[in-house]
């Protein structure tokens, strides 16, 4: 069961939080533009059903993910509604085309932005905790919600190791208009305990 | 079975695969660079020596920003040492980061592209030795992004013609339904369909159900099934005069006048008609509005004439009395009555003698209205042939005072009002000029349309003020004693002039003499004036 | 560095306070460390005690940290106010500094926060 306190969930939450900073100014960097990224909420949950992300479960979804290894594994993704992923990028790239899917380079770009904001969260995890994390490259992938998890998640339901979800909102704001997305965090609820470990000794090295 | 025999390379022999691997590396479409974890450059292949201009020497050994004294490199830099640091993988975009390294394009893209476009990824790898470096894998995108920039251009370019096309459309779609004519298609298998919403009230439900017919009888190639002919009270002209009215009947009884208008184009390879139903009723009310007032004219013009007539016709009877007696008593009594009596009896003479010209100038002008003839071809030269003849003979004037100046054409019109029209101009010329030296000089001019005859004298000429009225009946402009006339004889020549729809004017200076113009139409006007009918 | 100051933290992240407030009693341990999560408490707090270090977090519920340093500023023009922030970007350091605050990036470490009021003090 995922039990944590609410500091070691408020220290994960303000972890994230300093990653998503960071993004935000690379970002912000790179499309010379205001960029700014707020994680208004940090959930868990035990199933995918469970979470708010499929009340459409038919809605089509873009979602940049990244695998992780390390002393707790799993896989990271940035998932946004296709039509918000479209509005994301192109109000980056600037431009403003009528083509109604990402095209090869629209989605590298988004690949991109997915790569700068996990590699923030996993990094400033890795960064405060002393642990190194070791990613994949980002892969990208387009589907229904309801099937977003059913494949390529490297969890076996017959061993019983459920998967755990942690669920990130992520709000981004541009000059126009704000873009909701999420990232989530798919570990096993082994990861999810060292994890918790992991937090609880840094909190107490560093308050004594 | 035979082993299979032994491979060509073998790569557990350290040298041999490094070799390999060494010009896979170099041969491989790829730029490849490994960077240390101090940041030196310790891997630089081929394609990145070829790309980039720099060969592997003056790469190896130092940090990429100082290979590449760039600006644009930060978000590269920064990817190489979250990779460094934290085995953080990434995609550096050819969209998010446009020529993150300053490489050559191939020369196809070098007019376009400064930059070769490039797509790298940054990837951790721990050696044997445990030792954390990083290597970058750059590929040429430049042709994807030429392709995507193309895509995008040619998609805004539809969209915009999407939106032009729709504006134009909607355009095209307001001007019909806001037309007030009907404007109905119909293609040539019969079927007649409503455009807009004036047709749609004539030809619907609400409409005239029987106009939809009377369009298919008046279409021109409906012979294949002919429909019944409208009845007479729907058509209200003939077929054939190129004005087509008809008349629609809605069924709360209103009744529509309507000018039909057809035409025609070819589309999808059939015939498709185009009618135009525009309400006349304004029209037809101005018509009958027209026709009634030139029904009331012609009636009181008659009557006028009748009354002209009449009056001038039975005043000369008594007149012709007063006249005869006047005479026998001036004959018989002369010099038997003392000089008064023969004065007073002289003046009674002379009066009954001008009310006499008077009655009949006035029998002229009322019969120009009344006894015209019909037009013909009238040759001006032997009309003023007569009219010289006739002044020879009446003895007025010196020989030679008509002069016929040029060419004069041959026109069309009643020859004997003409020949009064001319007589009376040559008459009036010579009237007001000096007895021994009067000339009157005749000649014409032609425009587009009509013959202009000039008539001009040398004679005493005419204040201006006058030049509009002397043309009105009993216009004197001297007294009886100075120029004998009845001032009916201009009013003769307008008369005239207008029977034959054309002008009389006057150009005139006093002591520069006249010049009469008279205008004649080369055709005839398609209205002749009721009066002369 | 006998001087006995006063410091107020106000972060929504209880998780930020602790970790600064270790820094700051590991490394002054003499000094009064008060902490607030969110604008309304903290400027109740400045009120009640004159503290010499406003440490203000950006991202709040409520009133965010520029807001409330330019509020804080006016009122108490002696103490030192510095922003502390995951927001890194150019836009917020400029307006930090054109309030009169210092600026620290989040995440805060030891080093980071010791420097700076080391330096504070050195400077006073």
């Amino acid at each position: 069961m995922i039990d944590l306190s609410e500091l070691e969930h408020d220290t994960i939450s303000e972890l994230i939080n300093i990653g998503v900073g960071r993004a935000a100014a690379s970002l912000s960097e790179m499309v010379d533009q205001p960029v700014e990224l707020t994680v208004p909420t940090i959930t868990f949950v035990e199933r995918f059903s469970d979470s708010n992300l499929t009340s459409s479960p038919e809605e089509v979804v873009s979602a940049v993910s990244q695998t992780f290894d390390g002393p707790f594994k799993g896989e990271a993704m940035l998932v946004f509604p296709e039509k918000r992923s479209l509005e994301l990028v192109r109000r980056l790239l600037k431009v403003d085309v009528p083509l109604d899917t990402l095209t090869d380079l629209e989605q590298e770009a988004l690949m991109e932005v997915g790569n700068i904001i996990l590699n923030a969260c996993l990094g400033s995890i890795a960064n405060v905790l002393g642990e190194p994390i070791n990613c994949s490259m980002p892969t990208f992938r387009k589907r229904e919600t309801r099937a977003l998890l059913n494949e390529d998640t490297a969890f076996d339901a017959a061993s019983g190791k459920m998967p755990v979800l942690m669920i990130l909102h992520v709000q981004f704001m541009l000059r126009q208009n704000d873009i909701d997305g999420y990232v989530l965090f798919v570990m096993d609820l082994d990861s999810i305990q060292t994890l918790k470990e992991l937090v609880r000794r840094f909190l107490e090295n560093a308050l004594g | 079975m035979t082993n299979p025999p032994p491979p060509i390379v073998d790569i557990k022999d350290a040298a041999e695969a490094a070799d390999l691997y060494s010009n896979l590396l170099d041969t491989a479409d790829v730029g490849l660079v490994v960077i240390g974890s101090d940041h030196a450059i310790c891997h630089w292949n081929q394609w990145m020596q070829s790309r980039s201009g720099i060969p592997a020497d003056q790469a190896i050994g130092k940090r990429l920003s100082a290979v590449f004294t760039e600006t644009r490199l930060g978000r590269l830099c920064q990817a190489i040492k979250d990779c460094l640091e934290f085995g953080m993988p990434a995609v550096i975009s050819p969209s998010l980061n446009q020529g993150a390294l300053p490489l050559r394009p191939l020369p196809q893209f070098a007019a376009t592209f400064d930059r070769m476009e490039q797509s790298i990824r940054v990837h951790p790898i721990t050696t044997s030795r445990g030792e954390k470096l990083c290597s970058l894998t750059v590929r040429d995108v430049t042709l994807a992004v030429q392709r995507d920039r193309l895509l995008r251009q040619q998609a805004a370019e539809l969209a915009d013609l999407v939106t032009q096309t729709r504006r134009s459309e909607d355009r095209t779609r307001a001007i019909l339904q806001n037309t007030i004519d009907a404007i109905l298609v119909a293609s040539d298998d019969g079927n007649i369909e409503p455009l807009n919403a004036r047709a749609q009230e004539l030809c619907g439900p609400e409409g005239d159900p029987e106009l939809s017919n009377i369009i298919r009888f008046l279409l021109p190639d409906s012979e294949h099934t002919p429909p019944q002919r409208p009845t007479a009270d729907r058509l209200l002209t003939d077929l054939g005069t190129g004005v087509i009215e008809v008349l629609a009947c809605t069924p709360n009884g209103r009744n529509v006048p309507l000018e039909v208008a057809i035409s025609h184009f070819s589309a999808d390879g059939r015939y498709h008609y185009i009618i135009t139903l525009r309400d006349i009723s304004q029209r037809k009310r101005h018509e009958m509005e027209i026709q009634r007032t030139m029904a009331e004219l012609e009636r009181s013009n008659s009557e006028l004439e009748q009354f002209a007539y009449a009056a001038s016709h039975d005043l000369q009877e008594p007149l012709r009395m007063v006249s005869s007696y006047t005479q026998l008593i001036a004959r018989r009594y002369k010099d038997q009555l003392d000089e008064t009596a023969d004065e007073f009896i002289h003046y009674a003479v002379d009066g009954t003698q001008r009310m006499q010209r008077m009655i009949d100038d006035l029998l002229t002008l009322s019969r120009v209205g009344r006894h015209g003839k019909p037009f013909n071809a009238v040759p001006l030269d032997s009309l003023f042939d007569a009219i010289a003849a006739n002044f020879r003979r009446a003895g007025l004037g010196p020989a030679g005072n008509i002069v016929r100046d040029g060419f004069l054409p041959t026109v069309t019109g009643d020859a004997s009002q003409l020949l009064l029209l001319f007589q009376n101009l040559v008459s009036n010329g010579l009237k007001y000029s000096a007895p021994d030296k009067g000339e009157v000089r005749i000649y014409a001019t032609e425009t587009d349309e009509s013959w202009k005859v000039f008539v001009a004298d040398n004679g005493i000429g005419i204040e201006p003020q006058y030049h509009a009225t002397i043309f009105e009946i009993f216009k004197r402009l001297h007294g009886y004693g100075e120029y004998a006339g009845t001032g009916i004889g201009l009013a003769i020549c307008k008369k005239i002039v207008d029977r034959h729809g054309g002008t009389i004017s006057v150009e005139s200076a006093p002591g520069k003499g006249s010049t009469f113009c008279v205008e004649l139409p080369k055709e005839l006007p398609i209205v002749i004036p009721p009066e002369s009918m | 560095m006998s001087q006995k100051r006063s410091v107020l933290l106000v972060d929504d992240s209880k998780f930020a306070r602790l970790l600064v407030k270790a820094f700051i009693t590991s490394n002054f341990a003499d000094w009064r460390v008060d902490e607030a999560e969110e604008a309304e408490k903290a400027q109740a707090m400045a009120a009640e005690h004159a503290y010499d270090y406003l440490v203000i977090d950006f991202n709040m519920p409520g009133m965010n940290g520029l807001e409330l340093g330019e509020k804080l500023r006016a009122a108490y023009p002696d103490a030192a106010i510095a922003l502390l922030t995951a927001n890194i970007q150019k836009e917020i350091q400029n307006k930090a500094n054109g309030l009169g605050m210092d600026f620290l990036a989040k995440p805060p470490t030891e080093e980071k926060i010791c420097d700076y009021l080391k330096g504070k003090e050195a400077g006073r």
